[in-house]
């Protein structure tokens, strides 16, 4: 009964930050979706003949030069949606408890029974894992409508759909691929993530200059009084997730950097206690 | 020591990042993480820049 409420009010938590921030979250992949096909429809409906040359090449090749060639193919639509969560999610963590601030809208969650963990806790989620599980769903659909007209295409030309099958395949695989990596980025990202939390709940105005400031200073600080440089190493080191994890996805247990990832867990367990605390200090 | 660091939200932001920078700091020296060098390297991208 207890964890069912509490369960019941992380979901209309996160709920609410759907509706809240539903351009960031829903209507921007939305919009690369309808952009992607669109540029699809212009390159490949005016010379069908290509497209179809294209796919029967990709059936004629040997098998893991076509698993290869369709992988690129499928993996190629990855980079708008990659890209636009890339601006959307460090913005939306630096604004949401900086806005609840300005807006005055805690004061209606604090005289709810939500607690503050609860509150940051529910952000948290929707940009590690409600954002780019949309914007993954939304790919995945682009995807399928594309396979969908490359099959119309090669139906009407009378071509066989051999290629139709590696490009579902390929799908199937990288779809795993990305679904581990956002999974994994949400543990990864995590000091990033709480970094960006305690200063949304901080700064009483531009979260961003203090976000990157505090960032240089402390990099600068250590170079300056200490003549090392170990923050700006580590700091440098979570840049990108170890591509290990991609390749060896059928293996993860024995890829995953277990040290890395639980230091980097532990910060981020730390900035994120921090942002919790600081929600009790209203502007 | 918990009123102190709770006092202000400036004092909380303060005790947070000292914590966080003495944890790295350790872990630096520890481990000898490459002090005193940029070194980013992994399968995508590869950047050294290292006094010769």
């Amino acid at each position: 009964m207890n964890t069912q409420h509490h369960r019941r009010q992380m979901t209309s938590l996160i709920q609410r930050e759907f509706w809240e921030h539903k351009f960031a979250s829903f209507w921007v992949p939305i919009i690369i979706l309808a952009i992607s096909l669109l540029v699809w429809l212009r390159f490949n409906l005016g010379s069908a003949s290509f497209l179809v040359d294209q796919l029967a090449n990709l059936a004629l090749l040997p098998a893991a030069e076509a698993r290869a060639q369709a992988t690129l193919l499928v993996a190629m639509p990855t980079l708008p949606f990659a890209s636009s969560l890339l601006i959307v999610i460090p913005i939306y963590l630096l604004m949401c408890l900086y806005e609840d601030r300005k807006t005055g809208s805690y004061l209606f969650w604090y005289s709810m029974p939500v607690s503050n963990t609860k509150t940051v806790l529910s952000k948290l989620i929707t940009a590690a894992l409600l954002m780019p599980g949309i914007s993954l769903l939304i790919y995945l659909a682009l995807c399928l409508g594309i396979i969908f007209l490359c099959t119309l295409t090669l139906l009407l030309h009378g071509e066989p759909l051999t290629a139709i099958g590696i490009l579902l395949a390929s799908l199937s695989r990288w779809s795993v691929q990305l679904f581990l990596l956002m999974i994994y980025l949400a543990f990864w990202l995590l000091p990033l993530y709480g970094w960006l939390l305690l200063i949304s709940a901080f700064a009483r105005s531009v979260p961003v200059f203090w976000a990157i400031g505090l960032l240089l200073m402390l990099a600068l600080a250590e170079r300056v009084i200490l003549s090392s440089s170990y923050f700006s190493t580590w700091l440098s080191s979570r840049g990108l997730p170890y591509s290990e994890i991609f390749n060896n996805y059928t293996n993860l247990f024995a890829a995953m950097p277990w040290y890395e990832m639980s230091y980097g867990l532990l910060l981020g367990s730390i900035l994120l206690a921090g942002a919790i605390m600081m929600r009790r200090f209203p502007d | 020591m918990k009123k102190m660091i709770l006092k202000s939200r400036y004092t909380l932001l303060g005790s947070i990042i000292l914590l966080s920078f003495l944890i790295i700091m350790m872990e630096g020296i520890i481990t000898g993480r490459e002090a005193g060098r940029l070194d980013f390297d992994n399968p995508w991208i590869s950047i050294d820049i290292n006094e010769q």
